[in-house]
């Protein structure tokens, strides 16, 4: 007579299930699919500094979404993420600007009073919520640029990261 | 199942050859971006650095350099900083060591392009400077360029790319 063969342990089925082949398959399943979306399409964020205070705080985590602009262009108001070196995505640690669009290609920006101004018009900024006295004269942008800068304009304006970006340079929109 | 174990047997040989290969005949790009990281190596200190090690690691960085080289970029508090020369970046890594203990260098997302004639190359990357615990102090947008000089490749230039203008 043959033995009959033994089922396994209630362990052994938590950690492996019934079949460790099925098992194995799901586990490559979903490690795969990790890697597809946290490599090319959401970007894990760890926000360092506290120029997007106080809208992001420093340390917080947040994703860059690299569909946001599948079907139209960056827009106003965005907070979006801005490469430095191109990023290659199999790397794992990478570094990148986080800023919000206030120009859009074609127009005069500047700042007055701590606020941007387009085409010498003030712009109506909510999110801007400590005290600025930022001035600087209107430069034009091109065909292809972005101006981007932080929400926390309370910072002396030299030590503030902001500027024109060219459209390849934006990676993405913030998720949260 | 004898014929899918000696698949994957096949599968594991062919890799662990072609790793073997890389590793025994890595290819320019790969050189570089080894000598780049031992760069950022090189600059990364703590405060258990001892007097002898300091000058090693200084002695090895500058060692990385051609004679000539040139390095202009932003910084925090100097605007545009210009070094020329080996002589200048030994002083300036001291200084370093001197002003920011400890210091984390890493030099991020290399982009390796060799010229055709396979001499010269350029390295758009990102680089990074912080100290454990604080926020960045830096980061940057760097240009390098480099030359190969008696089979080993050196820096011979480097500058800030401004990422915003």
């Amino acid at each position: 007579m043959n033995p009959e063969p033994k089922s396994p342990s209630l362990l052994w089925i938590l950690i492996f299930g019934r079949n460790l082949w099925f098992t194995l398959v799901r586990a490559a399943s979903l490690a795969l699919v990790a890697f597809i979306v946290f490599r090319f399409i959401l970007i894990p964020a760890q926000i360092t500094g506290g120029s997007m205070e106080p809208t992001y705080h420093d340390g917080s985590i947040n994703f860059i979404n690299q569909l946001a602009y599948q079907r139209h262009e960056p827009r106003r108001g965005d907070v979006v993420g801005v490469r430095f070196a191109p990023r290659s995505p199999l790397s794992l640690n990478s570094a990148m600007l986080l800023k919000r669009i206030v120009g859009l290609p074609g127009e005069l920006i500047g700042f007055q009073n701590g606020r941007v101004t387009i085409n010498g018009k003030a712009l109506d900024e909510p999110y801007v919520k400590l005290p600025s006295d930022w001035a600087r004269h209107p430069v034009q942008l091109g065909p292809d640029d972005y101006f981007v800068v932080g929400d926390n304009r309370s910072m002396p304006i030299e030590n503030h990261t902001f500027g024109i970006a060219k459209r390849e340079r934006i990676m993405g929109k913030t998720l949260l | 199942m004898k014929i899918l174990f000696r698949l994957f047997a096949v599968i594991a040989v062919a890799a662990l050859g072609w790793w073997l290969w890389t590793v025994l005949f890595p290819n320019d790009e790969t050189v570089i971006k080894k000598r780049l990281n031992r760069v950022a190596a090189l600059m990364t200190f703590d405060s258990k650095e001892g007097g002898i090690a300091m000058a090693a690691n200084v002695s090895e960085l500058i060692g990385l350099f051609e004679v000539e080289v040139e390095i202009e970029i932003d910084t925090p508090e100097f605007q545009r900083e210009s070094l020329v020369g080996r002589d200048m970046i030994r002083n300036a890594a001291l200084a370093a060591r001197q002003n920011y203990s400890p210091l984390e260098v890493k030099l991020l997302d290399q982009n390796v392009v060799i010229a055709p004639e396979g001499t010269n190359a350029t390295v758009h990357l990102t680089g990074q400077v912080r100290q454990p615990g604080k926020r960045d102090l830096w980061v940057q947008e760097l240009k390098f360029m480099l030359r190969k000089v008696d089979g080993k490749w050196l820096i011979r230039r480097v500058e800030t790319v401004r990422t915003l203008t």
